[in-house]
């Protein structure tokens, strides 16, 4: 029983820290007039399924990679939707008049550029990717 | 009776219908005053084949393909908070829509705060769990969505109000939210719907169109579970017409009352999902111009509940059972009791594969084993399609395509 447990102890521990590389796999950043510096996981969901457009009192815009690691890894972690299922959603916001597809980019150079030149925009990048001339956020 | 026979006379005006909506099937993005304007479109064929009823207006006795709807979108974010957008619809299911294309919807969004938004225009309905999607064949797993709360023939009579909403998603506690839509406006007319269709089918011939107003509300609650959520919607409904009875009987109807009451629920976990959903139609009418004054006092149950399983990225699994029944009190009764067997109730079993040919093509196959045919007037079957009579038990396959850019 104890072993039991004890594994099962384990593999849960195993499972958290495996959520938490995913989470870190990817950075928020958003436009400089952005001006929080955290957002909740939840808000987070929120704002790319545009049932909120706001943060901290300011008005954002979700922005999508297109494909890759980050945008997987990203989807994962914090949408909760395969890529396939995300952009199904956004079809039935479009065809309800309830809602725009988000723009999308293709890389993280290409959004980093974008969120740097935009107003009102939040979105993310890999882990690894150098963010300059926009506002970092954690996710509490 | 009026017999009439289905489908048949439609075969080239869908063709063309197909041929025009596929042509036109495409998406782009363009910016205009700096902000993005977006065109999507969709595009779905039907094939139904039944074993002896015909239904939805179609020959599907003898197998009908008169199955064709198709939209174009096109909106404008103008600003961050402020959004257009319109829809070209069009169908032609037998002998609904029969290709004439229609305004779906034309809003102006403002989402002043996260918690407050108005939209105003022609604006579809959130009632229930799919009222406002009911048309996105490929957001959903079924070839037909459970009939006794989403009659494909009575589309038209809740899926848009030209009028206004307010909106808006309020936070509280942790994860928790409650949205809300709250609207009031006209029903627009539809002579091509299966309303209309249902009054012919009585011998009602309409001198115009049939005004209607509605107001309600819908509130969704989503707790702190991930993939649940569940809601009730609420809507207050009145129609007025007049014409003809019998072609020479001058006749009007008022609705004293409509009142719709939905619940509902949904649950994504991983790759299942279940769905489920009540709906209760009380409506009592008056009828003017006979030589005494009628009430005509109806109420319509209909739920379901579904489940569907994903096996793999192509391949999704499901099944549903949907109820309906209908009750009716006539005073004094004019028009023959509908009873027998089969009559004022439906009970649908369905199942279904759906195949995700690619991220814009979709396939589905579904079964149906329908007993009973439901009231005196739509919920598909009609006895203007069906002169020799309805029979208790409907088996039908459902073959439906679907694109969308």
């Amino acid at each position: 029983m104890k072993t039991i447990l004890q594994k099962t102890v384990m593999v849960s521990l195993l499972a958290a820290a495996a959520g938490c590389v995913r989470a870190a796999d990817v950075q928020i950043i958003a436009s400089k007039d952005v001006n929080v510096a955290e957002i909740s996981a939840d808000d987070l969901k929120q704002i790319f399924l545009q049932t909120e457009n706001s943060v901290g009192g300011a008005k954002v815009r979700p922005v999508l990679q297109k494909g890759g690691a980050a945008h997987e890894a990203f989807l994962k972690a914090y949408v909760g939707k395969s890529d396939d299922e995300l952009q199904q959603y956004y079809k039935t916001l479009v065809f309800s008049g309830k809602g725009i597809e988000p723009k999308t980019l293709a890389g993280d150079a290409a959004v980093i550029n974008f969120v740097a030149l935009s107003k009102g925009v939040i979105a993310y990048v890999s882990d690894s990717a150098i963010v300059m001339g926009v506002n970092k956020i954690q996710v509490k | 009776m009026k017999t009439h026979t289905p489908g048949k006379s439609g075969v080239a005006p869908a063709i063309l219908l197909t041929l025009v909506l596929g042509s036109v099937s495409a998406n782009g993005q363009f910016s205009f005053f700096d902000s993005a304007v977006q065109i999507h479109s969709f595009f779905d064929e039907g094939y139904i084949k039944s074993n002896e009823n015909n239904f939805l207006t179609m020959d599907t006795s003898a197998g009908s393909a008169i199955m064709a709807e198709g939209g174009v979108n096109v909106s404008w974010q103008a600003l961050p908070n402020l959004r257009f957008s319109a829809q070209a619809y069009d169908h032609y299911i037998g002998e609904m829509g029969k290709g004439q294309l229609t305004l779906d919807f034309a809003l102006v969004d403002y989402r002043v705060k996260d918690w407050f938004g108005i939209r105003g225009g022609k604006v579809k309905t959130a009632l229930g769990l799919w009222t406002d999607t009911q048309d996105q064949t490929f957001s959903y797993t079924w070839a037909l969505l459970p009939q006794s709360v989403y009659p494909v023939d009575l589309r038209s009579m809740s899926i848009a109000h030209q009028g206004g909403d307010i909106y808006g998603r309020i936070k509280f506690g942790r994860k928790n939210s409650i949205s809300y839509d709250a609207y009031a406006g006209t029903i627009p007319d539809d002579p091509r719907g299966g309303y209309t269709y249902g009054l012919e089918q009585q011998g009602v011939k309409l001198n115009g169109g049939i005004s209607g107003h509605t107001e309600g509300m819908d509130v969704r609650w989503n707790p702190a579970v991930d993939g649940l959520f569940f809601g009730t919607s609420f809507a207050n409904n009145g129609r007025s017409f007049d014409g003809y009875l019998k072609e020479v009987i001058p006749v009007s109807y008022d609705t004293a009352m409509e009142h719709v009451l939905a619940f509902y629920g949904e649950y994504t976990h991983r790759r299942w999902r279940f769905d489920s959903e009540y709906r209760r139609t009380a409506r009592d009418g008056d009828i003017a111009g006979l030589a005494v004054p009628v009430t005509n006092d109806t109420v319509e149950h209909g739920w379901f509940v579904t489940g569907s399983y994903r096996i793999s990225k192509r391949l999704e699994v499901g099944s549903y059972y949907s109820g309906y029944d209908f009750s009716g009190v006539q005073k004094p009764q004019i028009t023959a009791p509908w009873t027998g067997p089969g009559a004022n109730y439906i009970h649908d079993p369905a199942l279904t594969a759906h195949f995700t040919l690619t991220r814009f093509w979709d396939l589905k196959l579904e079964g149906h084993f329908m007993n009973g045919f439901g009231g005196p007037s739509a919920h598909g079957f009609y006895l203007f399609d069906n002169p020799a009579g309805l029979k208790p038990q409907t088996d039908m396959i459902v073959i439906r395509t679907a694109f969308f850019f």
